[in-house]
């Protein structure tokens, strides 16, 4: 959204966090979503004895946007890293913000038809119940996401093994021999914070074998 | 900028094909397209577009491959919308992009809910738990101010919750600063049915009673021996817990539904307090009986969840594992039980 538009609405629907400070819990009932306008949000998750962190939005980002249809707790919670100023809405303002600002309005129709497709394609990957295709489209997902046109030579992919056990919703112990497996076979190159493929074919081709014949 | 333009389908044309990447908007003004999409599990499924209807909006404009292939089926007039040309059409239109974020908001929810049973996360059965689960966590980790908020949270939305007096005592101790208390009776599951709620709530009261054991209550009643079984365990008193655990647990006549529920308790804390003062094999004989007596009591995964840590605590991985297997097999799926059962058996290979 253009700034100027959302510093219009700051006024009105404008909210400030300090460092540290809630937005939301889990499990809390949600009746309110938030535009990050300045600053970042922390989202974190409850696993076990720990908290875990999820992901890190910034500004232009949205947050807590399933409370737009109906109430229902939070799958996450959402806490402010440092200084954040949101717009804060809910479902009873929403019609008319939106009536107003179709500008806003189109902005959230392209949040959600991104997470839509993102979604059904980290489904596709749950769907696979081989472990090598699985972690293999994790790869192929990411970088689907990141290179625009396809790219032949090798491609680094920002992300641990750790990570790729998380996509994939799998032990890392297992995930991690899956990755050395890849390792031992020249496939890729393994980094602390990144992974060089120098293929991605080979992994586009496993997956295609493991599908499901559609 | 040009206006949308009008262009004329034969019969069998290909609008376009699943995996394009192209942008364009499309309206059927006459005649008639057919969407086929692959559903997630591999079926095919088609589907007419209206007359006047839009489609291959969200590929267009979340600017990804097609996910289903338009085919004319007949002779057919389509305007066709370049997408900026559509952000122009559809800006003075709120209504229409109103409508559009409800369909994609309901899409949205439903690959939630399936990514979630692909997970086995299900619907969680108790918010209530889990919200109070979740502060408690947060204490814990010494993050205050969150636990703070969030025990808040629940006196706000379950003002008369079962955890009630624990989210109060718990909250004060966040505002004085002070460390998640070790003494405190671990959060028991509860599936919180309105009915029984009130009952449940006063056990809960008194199993907290360790700062009001001076109450009206008779202090031979099964509820006081009881409660002072709870607050001897927290004080680290294990064998006059046992005596009292072993006395309640199997008295062999009760009054009523509560005193039958505070019966089955005593049992699990019998085991709880044999496992705190290292007898082990104790402890998994009370737990094994608990499972025996109560086939579905309400601390049914609870003790599951102890019969393992036991077994991990003798050195039986193999048992400890069959057990941490079959906590998570029981619902609710994604509480704080599975959770730890999952992350032990991760860590156990």
């Amino acid at each position: 959204m253009h700034d100027a538009l959302m510093e219009s609405m700051y006024g009105r629907f404008g909210k400030e966090f300090q460092n540290d400070e809630v937005l939301f819990c889990e499990y809390e009932q949600g009746n309110d979503f938030y535009l990050i306008k300045d600053g970042k949000v922390k989202v974190t998750k409850t696993i076990g004895n720990t908290v875990k962190t999820l992901d890190i939005l910034e500004s232009g980002d949205i947050l807590g946007e399933m409370a737009i249809l109906e109430e229902q707790p939070r799958s996450a919670t959402a806490i402010a890293v440092g200084l954040v100023k949101a717009l804060q809405f809910n479902r009873a303002n929403f019609e008319i913000l939106m009536s107003k600002n179709p500008a806003l309005a189109f902005k959230l129709l392209h949040i959600f038809s991104s997470r839509i497709y993102d979604q059904k394609r980290r489904l596709m990957m749950l769907l696979l119940d081989d472990m090598q295709a699985k972690v293999a489209d994790v790869f192929i997902m990411l970088y689907e996401k990141q290179y625009a046109s396809d790219v032949y030579n090798s491609i680094v992919l920002n992300l641990t093994v750790e990570d790729v056990a998380n996509w994939c919703a799998q032990p890392l112990g297992e995930v991690q021999k899956t990755i050395m497996g890849f390792v031992k076979g020249s496939k890729i190159d393994l980094y602390p914070e990144k992974i060089v493929i120098h293929n991605i074919g080979d992994f586009q081709r496993l997956v295609n074998q493991k599908r499901k014949p559609q | 900028m040009p206006g949308p333009i009008v262009r004329d389908y034969k019969n069998g044309s290909i609008v376009y094909f699943e995996k394009d990447k192209t942008e364009d908007i499309y309206v059927l003004q006459k005649g008639r397209v057919v969407l086929t999409y692959t559903s997630i599990h591999g079926t095919e499924i088609k589907e007419d577009v209206k007359i006047g209807e839009f489609f291959g909006v969200k590929s267009s404009i979340g600017k990804y491959p097609r996910e289903e292939t338009a085919q004319v089926i007949g002779n057919a007039t389509i305007l066709v919308f370049k997408s900026q040309e559509f952000e122009k059409f559809v800006s003075d239109k709120p209504h229409l992009i109103i409508k559009m974020l409800k369909v994609f908001s309901s899409q949205l929810r439903s690959v939630h809910k399936q990514t979630r049973e692909v997970l086995g996360q299900g619907e969680s059965k108790s918010p209530a738990f889990e919200l109070m689960n979740v502060a408690e966590v947060f204490h814990r980790n010494s993050q205050l101010d969150h636990a703070g908020y969030a025990y808040r949270k629940y006196l706000e939305t379950y003002p008369s919750g079962f955890y009630e007096e624990r989210a109060k005592n718990l909250l004060e101790l966040t505002k004085q600063g002070e460390a998640y208390p070790i003494s405190i009776p671990e959060l028991l599951y509860r599936n919180e049915s309105p009915a029984k709620n009130q009952s449940e709530m006063n056990e809960m009261l008194h199993t907290m009673a360790h700062t009001k054991s001076e109450s009206a209550v008779d202090p031979n009643s099964l509820q006081a021996r009881y409660d002072k079984g709870t607050i001897f365990l927290n004080a680290g008193k294990i064998k006059e817990a046992i005596q009292i655990f072993q006395e309640v647990s199997s008295v062999p006549e009760v009054k009523s539904q509560d005193e039958e529920q505070i019966k089955e308790n005593s049992l699990f804390y019998l085991g709880k307090a044999q496992f705190k003062g290292s007898d082990f094999g104790g402890a998994v004989q009370t737990f094994s009986t608990y499972l025996k007596k109560f086939p579905t009591g309400h601390l049914t995964k609870e003790n599951l969840y102890h019969l393992a840590i036991v077994h991990e605590e003798l050195g039986e991985k193999d048992k400890a594992k069959q057990f941490f297997q079959r906590v998570i097999k029981l619902p609710p799926f994604d509480d704080s039980l599975s959770e730890d059962s999952k992350s032990r058996l991760e860590y156990e290979g």
